[in-house]
């Protein structure tokens, strides 16, 4: 009965996910344990008497025995009983916070004695070896099966260790893991009757765990007050009055053939340290009857369940990060405006391609109160939420512009605010300009790359000097500088992903390349244009990874009201009136 | 990115930074940058073998170096190639930190 491999997994919203080996059959569950249920959950939503487990010719069926409002299995109402399978969801009264989930092997007596070949050829054991020894395995395999369930992780390592304690008789297990500086820390502990331990509180001997780190194999100190000087010694050791250790180093299995080839020692060498098993015991010789095998096999299943751990950890995080950088996405994708309009005196067209990371790129357009049309460009250093939380906030500084706020004061306040708040730890490019009717350009430009400047076919830096950034040093200053433009003087504005995109080969494309591509589209449409230079950087990188936001800008200024001549004061009036 | 110092006359320690300053090599030597910058009197970064300045890396360059200026101390950037000049000089740094081309300039500017 104790190895029917079949579980019970509790899965209610509102309580911690259990599960439930089902050791007896029938299997009882209920509130409450008078009516001598095996599962008796405090909870009122379940009847007294709720259900049955019960074995049948075909396998395990469940029975209804009596739960308020029945029971669904898989969603659909049951008539009195159910054959269960694996992974069958039970509901009770037709609440989905309220759920179990039957867990089994399909063939539990094949999958055992596969799993116990698998484990004999592991270890190297004859056949015939006595029955009591496979019976031990066979709690291994328990262990195993528990890698599949939903567990969380302290979970499976402590029935791990418990395991390792029923195996060995031993007083305490626990699983050390390699700390960052790569010393081995206890991470779970574990007493008998499945006692949960203090981690900190351990104080496993540190001699014996080198010795088995050292000889890369399993180490059992059968009484340590008669095992050599260096073990006496041991502060821990003696402190504790323990009398055996045994520690099972633990090592990533190397799947790897042409290691083999060259030997098991080699082989051995390449393969990672993933942490230990230590088992101790107050009693003198207490392992020393341990059979080699036994240890070798405890060895493999707990390094191949925390190798299991690892990928997981590791998957969780690629998750956790790919979260982020997906509201970093969103974010970003909602500040970029969608679809610019023109204005009477300017054509606009952008263009924000983010790189998988997600960067810190932003531009917007936005007309002022007294004629004047704003826009800008911004690059925030760095990548991924940190960068489209700044930009969020920067949108909104920039936003106070719209009612004619001092844009040169509004930077030298961003800089001063962002400096003071070290914890922001972000600064920012930016270049942002303000177009009137008449064709007057005024600009204020914060350590960002100078847009280009098409006059007649001919392509100019706007300005050649540096500029702070906003929010890398404190005494920053910042000025707004004029130009007057001409009917059809188009500018680009870009940010560093332009110019720093780079081609297989880790070549630059270069302020050289975007001048020479933009000069190429003299005349053209500013979506001809856009498309264009696009282009031009896309055939240059190539299969290269883009590594930075590409973002374009391209403004054109025309005279309002087309074809038709008016001076400035008139065209200013006109503006305002709209 | 890799980082080594060198210990000259005067009470200077040279910073040979060596690679990327991109994001990646930013965050590979900023520990360390903080930690010179804590304890440093004068500081020559020799830029000479920094291939790529990027904006995360500008960073790595500007905090720690302010830090020591803070402290009364002195900096001076030694030899980057012209990527990594024209970066420093568009976002002003220049006018922070002065740029030398000559060992023995920079060396007599952090006296």
């Amino acid at each position: 009965m104790a190895d029917l491999h079949a579980y019970i997994e509790v899965a209610f919203s509102d309580r911690p996910r259990q599960v439930i080996p089902i050791s007896v059959l029938p299997f009882l569950i209920g509130r409450g344990s008078e009516n001598g249920n095996h599962l008796a959950l405090d909870d009122l939503r379940v009847s007294r008497r709720c259900m049955a487990i019960c074995a049948v010719p075909e396998g395990l069926r469940l029975e209804d025995r009596g739960q308020a409002g029945g029971i669904l299995v898989n969603r659909s109402q049951i008539t009195g009983a159910t054959i269960l399978s694996d992974g069958d969801r039970i509901c009770l009264g037709g609440d989905e916070g309220c759920q179990f989930v039957f867990r089994s092997a399909s063939h539990p007596m094949r999958r055992r004695d596969d799993g116990i070949a698998v484990l004999k050829s592991m270890s190297g054991a004859r056949p015939g070896d006595s029955h009591h020894e496979l019976n031990r395995l066979s709690v291994l395999l328990e262990a195993t099966s528990l890698l599949h369930s939903q567990l969380p992780l302290d979970s499976i390592f402590a029935t791990m260790l418990d395991h390792a304690i029923s195996l060995t008789r031993a007083d305490r297990a626990m699983l050390l893991e390699p700390d960052g500086a790569g010393t081995l820390q206890v991470k779970v502990a574990r007493g008998r009757e499945q006692k949960s331990l203090e981690p900190e509180a351990m104080n496993p001997s540190r001699t014996v765990l080198g010795q088995a780190i050292e000889q890369r194999s399993a180490v059992i100190n059968e009484d340590i007050l008669l095992a050599d000087s260096n073990v006496q010694t041991a502060h821990s050791v003696v402190l504790q009055f323990l009398r055996s250790a045994a520690v099972i180093p633990l090592y990533n299995v190397m799947h790897d053939e042409s290691a083999e080839g060259r030997g098991a020692g080699h082989a051995q060498e390449k393969s990672e340290l993933l942490g230990a098993v230590y088992l101790d015991s107050k009693r003198a010789s207490a392992f020393s009857t341990l059979d080699r095998q036994i240890l070798d096999a405890l060895a493999a299943q707990a390094a191949s369940i925390l190798a299991n751990a690892r990928l997981m950890q590791r998957e969780r995080e690629r998750q956790r990060l790919e979260q982020e950088l997906s509201i970093a996405r969103q974010i970003q994708q909602a500040l970029v405006p969608q679809g610019l309009q023109d204005y009477p005196h300017l054509a606009i067209t952008g263009s924000h391609r983010p790189c998988n990371e997600v960067g810190g790129d932003y531009f917007d357009v936005f007309p002022l109160p007294d004629g004047r049309t704003a826009f800008l460009i911004a690059d925030i250093a760095g990548k991924g939420l940190g960068a489209a939380l700044l930009t969020t906030m920067l949108q909104g500084a920039l936003s106070v512009l719209t009612f004619g706020a001092d844009p040169v004061k509004l930077f030298e306040y961003l800089n001063r605010f962002l400096c003071d708040r070290a914890d922001v730890d972000r600064y920012a490019t930016m270049f942002f300009g303000l177009v009137s009717p008449d064709g007057m350009l005024e600009f204020v430009r914060a350590g960002h790359p100078s847009p280009l400047l098409m006059r007649r076919g001919q392509v100019s830096e706007l300005y050649q000097e540096g500029s702070f950034p906003i929010g890398l040093i404190d005494e920053a200053s910042y000025e707004a500088s004029r130009i007057q433009l001409e009917p059809e003087d188009t500018l680009l504005l870009f940010t560093d992903g332009v110019t720093e995109a780079e081609d297989k080969n880790r070549n630059l494309f270069e302020v050289e390349r975007l001048i020479d591509a933009f000069a190429q589209h003299y005349g053209c449409s500013l979506d001809v244009l856009k498309a264009g230079i696009l282009n031009t950087v896309e055939k240059f990188t190539e299969d290269a990874e883009q590594s930075d936001d590409i973002t374009l800008l391209a403004v054109r200024y025309r005279k309002p009201g087309s074809a038709t001549i008016v001076t400035g004061e008139n065209s200013v009036s006109k503006a305002q009136s709209l | 990115m890799t980082l080594s110092t060198e210990s000259l006359d005067g009470d200077i320690t040279r910073v040979l930074l060596d690679g990327r300053l991109d994001i990646e090599g930013a965050a590979q030597i900023d520990l360390r940058m903080n930690v010179l910058a804590g304890s440093a009197r004068a500081l020559l970064i020799d830029l000479s073998r920094v291939s790529f300045l990027g904006s995360m890396g500008l960073r790595s360059l500007i905090v720690p170096a302010q830090a020591v200026r803070r402290r009364g101390g002195k900096v001076a950037l030694f030899s980057p190639v012209p990527m990594v000049e024209q970066v420093l000089k568009a976002s002003n740094m220049d006018q922070v930190l002065p740029i030398f081309h000559e060992l023995d300039a920079a060396i007599a500017a952090l006296q």
